[in-house]
């Protein structure tokens, strides 16, 4: 396929940024394998000690990778100002694409924009694309959307379809209302069934549109918002605070050649459709069949188009909500992680930028890195199962034995090295959040710093299991066992310990008899291993707890204080809709029963 | 298809020209190459691309 305009090309700057962050990452990489084989060549070298040398080389990039991310947005940007909108406006419309979501608050979200967006002096269409197949759920949907029109008076400018195939999930939605309405419109707004935006946040979209006419795809920064339980907060609390920084530190990386994120992103219709149809992969899945990580791979293809794509953390008004609990959590990430690895398929696509190849990598490496941390594991386990006994006397004539030298040292530096790279970041975010007051909208320095330790606490005695999850998640792909794409149950909060054990007791099994037979076996390793295992051994109680309500100020973030207007109305239009209603005479009976 | 799965809204039906389904625009959106086709792939076909005038 030959592009109909040239590839953007990254900037000096942006250049300048994506080597110094691969060489700082490399180099990093490079000290840890050093320690490394250091540390285990006094025995010789065997093939065991290459490869953990070449597992802590992956593992220790990957995380120097994530925290260059970070430092890389620590300095802010030099803001322009956001353009105005000028008349005529563009013809929009938001998407909302729906697949058995909760039909009360879905379209309890599309009125609340509605309002914003109108609020907002804007004149946009919203289209609300259903996939849901059951019956009694479209009659459920038809019923609220009836209510949506006539409350909004949305008749002509609010509109609801339902599909009957399904193909292409997501991703064929969206392009089925592009083949058949598209040329209606010259930008749309892509959301998410949880999706809630400003209208001032879509006015500002849609003059950066209208203001440059090579930008193809403009991604927000959504913020998690709604969230009630330790876990769900702690998400909240890490996507508000430490989000804009690593988005900031995204957006300096990638340039022109930026991501999307599926949804909470404006795009050029005219852009979308010339690039970004979908083919079916060949074979069956999990590599085969529809495309699933859809988002990366349209940004890939807007860029091959001479589009430019761009992520901006700025943008106000953006909002999501976000898993409630571990399980929720490994659940989505079961499907984010199936997606990820069929661009497996994709990395010698022709015709993409290099960078598009780059960012397809980092979303398969993302996954892979659980496989090759739990290696490591394994292969520092054999390694000191299969040491040879130490041979005092190597030379038959030496008079006094010779023991072999104490490597604690460059042990120790190499695991506070790795942590370092995990902790490091978010000390350097607390303190840009201090140098700059963005800390005063978290209630003070000194609850920041509280939540940023909590947070840090939460998500270290978390990973050995979110490891675990993420590692089976990784060989059910490779082993070719296909997920599908199950719909989020977004309401999914509170868990009951045994809901918990059901779903990881296999984590306390596997994480017991790894620490039984080490302490059998070495002795001296079952201290390294605590970190580890008991979280591993405690995953049900872990799980429960963090899915437990948290109602006090630790995890406070900006929207806590003051909420956004969509957000309050979205409240006050769901209390409204689930209180009991009158039925009025004209009524119909499903009607009646979605109010009720 | 989309006037298939509306039938029967019910309480929708009576908008005068399904006012509530997205109005018609049609725009194409081409199928893009994703994969690259290794089917009937002959080493030859390196010469033909180095060496096109061998080709002719």
């Amino acid at each position: 396929m030959s592009p109909m305009r040239p590839i953007p090309r990254a900037d000096t700057r942006t250049q300048f940024v994506r080597a110094a962050s691969l060489v700082t990452a490399a180099l990093a990489a490079l000290v840890a394998s050093v320690l490394m084989m250091d540390a285990s060549v006094q025995d010789g070298v065997d093939i065991l000690d290459l490869v953990r040398a070449l597992l802590i080389f992956v593992t220790t990039g990957w995380l120097a990778w994530g925290a260059m991310l970070a430092f890389a947005g620590i300095l802010p940007l030099r803001r322009q100002p956001a353009p105005e909108l000028h008349s005529p406006q563009p013809a929009t419309v938001v998407l909302v694409p729906i697949c058995n979501e909760d039909p009360i608050c879905t379209f309890a979200r599309v009125a609340a924009m509605d309002r914003s967006i109108r609020e907002a002096g804007l004149n946009c269409d919203i289209a609300v694309l259903s996939d849901t197949r059951e019956p009694a759920a479209n009659d459920r949907e038809r019923a609220a959307f009836a209510r949506l029109l006539e409350e909004a008076d949305g008749a002509g400018r609010i509109y609801y379809r339902c599909r009957d195939n399904g193909r292409g999930r997501k991703a064929g939605n969206v392009e089925d209302f592009i083949r058949r309405s598209g040329g209606a419109y010259d930008l749309a707004v892509i959301l998410d069934a949880d999706s809630l935006m400003e209208g001032s946040a879509i006015r500002e979209m849609i003059a950066r549109m209208q203001a440059d006419p090579q930008l193809g795809l403009l991604q927000t920064l959504p913020r998690i918002v709604s969230a009630r339980s330790f876990f769900g907060r702690a998400m909240q609390f890490a996507s508000a605070f430490h989000g804009p920084v690593f988005t900031r530190g995204l957006a300096r990386m990638q340039g022109a050649t930026g991501p999307f994120w599926g949804h909470n992103a404006i795009v050029r219709i005219r852009a979308f459709a010339e690039s970004c149809g979908l083919p079916e992969l060949s074979g069956k899945p999990p590599f085969g069949g529809h495309i699933l990580s859809h988002d990366y791979v349209e940004a890939a293809l807007l860029a091959r188009a001479g589009w430019k794509v761009q992520v901006d953390g700025s943008i106000e008004g953006s909002y999501e909500e976000g898993p409630e609990n571990v399980l929720s959590y490994a659940k989505r990430d079961r499907r984010w992680c199936q997606g990820n690895l069929q661009h497996i398929r994709l990395l010698g696509a022709p015709g993409l930028a290099p960078w598009s190849r780059f960012v397809f990598l980092q979303g398969i490496m993302a996954y892979l890195v659980s496989l090759f941390w739990a290696g490591f594991l394994l292969a520092s386990l054999a390694a000191t199962v299969w040491a040879p006994a130490p041979d005092y006397f190597p030379d038959p004539h030496q008079l006094f034995p010779s023991f072999p030298s104490d490597r604690t040292k460059e042990i120790t530096a190499l695991a506070v090295g790795i942590v370092g790279l995990l902790i490091l970041p978010k000390f350097a975010i607390l303190a840009e959040a201090a140098l700059t007051r963005r800390v005063r909208s978290f209630g003070s320095t000194a609850r920041a710093l509280v939540s940023v330790l909590a947070e840090i606490l939460l998500t270290s005695l978390l990973a050995p299991v979110m490891l675990m999850y993420q590692s089976r998640a990784v060989l059910q792909v490779l082993l070719r066992s296909d997920g599908g794409w199950p719909a989020s149950n977004r309401a999914e909060g509170h868990l009951s310990i045994w809901q918990a054990m059901g779903a990881s007791l296999w984590i306390s099994f596997f994480g017991a008899a790894t620490l039984l037979a080490v302490s059998w076996i070495s002795p001296d390793l079952t201290f390294w291993l605590l970190p580890v295992c008991v979280p591993m051994i405690a995953a049900p109680i872990l799980i429960a707890w963090s899915s437990r309500p948290l109602t006090h100020a630790l995890f406070r973030v900006p929207e806590e204080t003051s909420l956004p207007p969509v957000v309050s109305e979205y409240h006050r239009i769901v209390d409204r809709w689930i209180a009991p209603r009158r039925p009025e005479p004209d009524m119909m009976p499903e009607m009646a029963d979605a109010a009720a | 298809m989309i006037e298939e799965a509306n039938n029967g809204a019910g309480n929708l039906d009576h908008m005068p020209g399904h006012a509530w389904l997205p109005p018609e625009a049609q725009l194409e959106m081409p199928q893009q190459a994703l994969e690259r086709d290794r089917r009937g792939f002959r080493p030859a076909m390196f010469l033909n691309v180095l060496f096109p005038r061998l080709r002719a």
